[in-house]
């Protein structure tokens, strides 16, 4: 079960009941487990929003330790996270990251292994600590790979970029939580050296908030970048990475469209005519076309040559609101690179079915009104028939 | 694992019926979409070893992609019923996934972005390479949500062990594994690199398997892959 399913409403409250522990040193953070109620058999773990708020749970199949608490701790939807760990002598805790704190500013200066009490000390707002941690474990790590450069590289990713990310997307508003967890999902961070300064390309999308940020996450911001500097002895500047165009995804639905059109394509001999269904489908049905034109390809150079064209019109298209003027502008350059004795056929081919294109047949028919070629004029009447259909 | 020095099966996988390996090609494809399974550990608490492609045992097979998400039905609607896996096997070297990646994606960095190519062809005869296209198209990185990045990561399957201190060039762990004698410790002591990260929370996989990817791109840099 998850968020966002139907499955969603079955468990919305329950109680942390015991830790699942998939290390065996100590201390560490854990995974609180949940029930439902104390004689159920399953257990879920808690799902969080960006404001670290419960949102669901999810059904989970262990595999690692499980060790019960002693007094349980209330999880529900809309609560704020609860966060588990076991201490240095092995005992577990389970609360919100407020109960716990007290718990591990007991112990946290005592933790030895650099990174781990830097990880503690953030957790608590050890600040200070947090920083001199962080420093000292990008020393053993440049020891142990013996080389600077990567220990820094590693320190920035393995710490800096997620804190980066968390508080810059700050300006997603509630309902944007799905393009949230996508910048999570997809984006991947270059981290560069330059001139003893250390460079992030971030996505620009993310970077543009900067400017928005609350003075709370303007801040942590400052905190994060000073514990990135303290750390790595080296300056951070944050710039914005140019963003590759994704593919465009589409359901199956408009794949089924697609391929019943692709059959219809597949019967016609003549290059012309194939085009003029490839530029209707664009024009009736947006999605099927563009997604018909990725995967289209055809022997003849003039279809091709202009799949391509058309291709260009649609990456350069913000949203489909006005394909019929951008492709009535290629329609011209079309024409020109057609064979000349087949550019009255292809005029003839492409006026079917755009009487309700109307710009697209307005320069169809201005083309075939004002042309003194042979070719066009042989066919002005037939096209004319055409645009009137 | 860590005590014999090697990765190998020990009992027979579902799919297979065969005491065999599976690893992903380039890509750590996690299990991000779990509306269908239970949230496990290796989702909540991720751990990558980064296998060396020029040190490895010869694989057994390879197939376009995750063959347990083929086995079940996760890409049915994308496939004629008559579709066996083995239809999609590919040539039993790493050569075959690395052309796979080119041709659709054209490069590694867009391999990893999840970015395919939107004009890649294949034969409109072959069904099967029709079928891989659209699934690699739909699981671009504006994803459907009907497919997840496993529909695009070659699969490399082995049947011999893999022998730590060989082909394992790095390993990328939670802190806690990592720093223990008996995990991070032993890695080490095999000459492989560990790259630990801070783990607090299970509650929001998406951001520790985004600090995983990065990490493996560090990875690749390091090694000049990319």
């Amino acid at each position: 079960m998850s968020n966002n399913t139907p499955f969603d409403s079955v468990l919305q409250e329950g109680r942390v009941t015991s830790l699942a522990i998939p290390f065996w040193t100590k201390p560490g953070f854990a995974i609180p487990l949940i029930q439902s109620r104390i004689d159920s058999n399953a257990t879920y773990v808690q799902r969080v929003n960006s404001d670290r708020k419960i949102v669901g749970f999810d059904t989970f199949r262990g595999g690692s330790r499980i060790i019960p608490l002693e007094s349980t701790h209330e999880a529900r939807v809309g609560d704020r996270e609860v966060f588990a760990l076991i201490d240095p002598n092995g005992d577990p805790y389970a609360g919100t990251r407020n109960e716990l704190t007290p718990i591990v500013k007991n112990w946290v200066q005592d933790v030895d292994p650099p990174l781990l009490r830097m990880n503690f000390a953030r957790f608590c707002g050890e600040e200070a600590l947090a920083e001199r941690s962080a420093a000292e474990a990008v020393k053993l790590k440049t020891s142990e790979f013996k080389n600077q450069e990567q220990a820094v590289r590693w320190f920035i990713d393995a710490v800096i970029i997620a804190e980066l990310f968390n508080t810059l997307a700050e300006t997603y508003v509630p309902q944007q939580e799905k393009a949230r967890d996508r910048l999570f999902e997809n984006a991947l961070v270059s981290v560069r050296f330059n001139k003893g300064r250390l460079v992030i390309e971030l996505p620009s999308a993310l970077l543009d908030g900067k400017a928005r940020l609350s003075k709370n996450r303007s801040f942590r911001l400052g905190k994060v970048l000073e514990l990135a500097r303290v750390a790595t002895g080296r300056d951070l500047d944050l710039t914005a990475a140019a963003t590759p165009r994704a593919a465009k995804t589409f359901d199956v639905t408009t794949q089924i469209r697609v391929d019943n059109v692709a059959a219809e394509i597949n019967k016609l001999s003549r290059q012309e005519q194939r085009l003029s269904v490839l530029i209707r489908t664009i024009l009736d049905d947006p999605p099927a076309g563009e997604l018909l034109l990725s995967q289209y390809s055809d022997s003849a150079k003039f279809a091709s040559n202009s799949a391509r064209l058309l291709r260009g019109v649609l990456e350069n298209a913000e949203d489909y609101s006005n394909l019929e003027l951008q492709i009535a502008k290629v329609i011209p350059t079309l024409l020109t690179r057609a064979f000349p004795r087949q550019r009255g056929r292809l005029l003839v081919e492409l006026a079917h079915g755009m009487s309700r294109h109307r710009r697209i047949a307005s320069v169809i028919r201005g083309i075939v009104l004002k042309s003194r070629s042979n070719e066009i004029q042989s066919v002005r009447e037939v096209v004319l028939k055409n645009l009137a259909e | 694992m860590i005590s014999a020095g090697r990765i190998e099966a020990f009992e027979a996988c579902e799919v297979l019926q065969e005491r065999v390996t599976y690893a992903f090609y380039g890509r750590a494809a996690f299990r991000g979409k779990n509306e269908f399974t239970p949230t496990t550990l290796s989702s909540l608490f991720p751990s990558v070893l980064i296998l060396d492609p020029l040190r490895v045992p010869h694989p057994k097979y390879v197939f376009p992609f995750d063959s347990g998400a083929f086995m079940h039905g996760m890409m049915d609607p994308y496939l004629h019923p008559y579709m066996p896996l083995f239809d999609f096997l590919l040539a039993p070297d790493l050569t075959s996934a690395a052309k796979l990646v080119s041709a659709v994606f054209g490069t590694n960095e867009g391999f990893l972005r999840n970015v395919p190519l939107t004009n890649f062809d294949v034969p409109p005869a072959n069904f099967e390479a029709d079928s891989y296209k659209k699934m690699a198209l739909a699981n671009g990185q504006t994803a459907s949500g009907l497919l997840d990045d496993r529909a695009s990561t070659p699969e490399i399957i082995f049947s011999d062990p893999i022998d730590l201190r060989t082909s394992v060039l790095a390993a990328i762990l939670p802190d806690t594994l990592a720093i223990d004698p008996r995990i991070g410790g032993a890695l080490r002591s095999q000459n492989i690199e560990v790259y630990e990260y801070v783990w607090t929370s299970s509650s929001r996989p998406a951001e520790n398997h985004f600090v995983v990817r990065n990490l493996i791109q560090t990875v690749y840099k390091n090694q000049g892959w990319l």
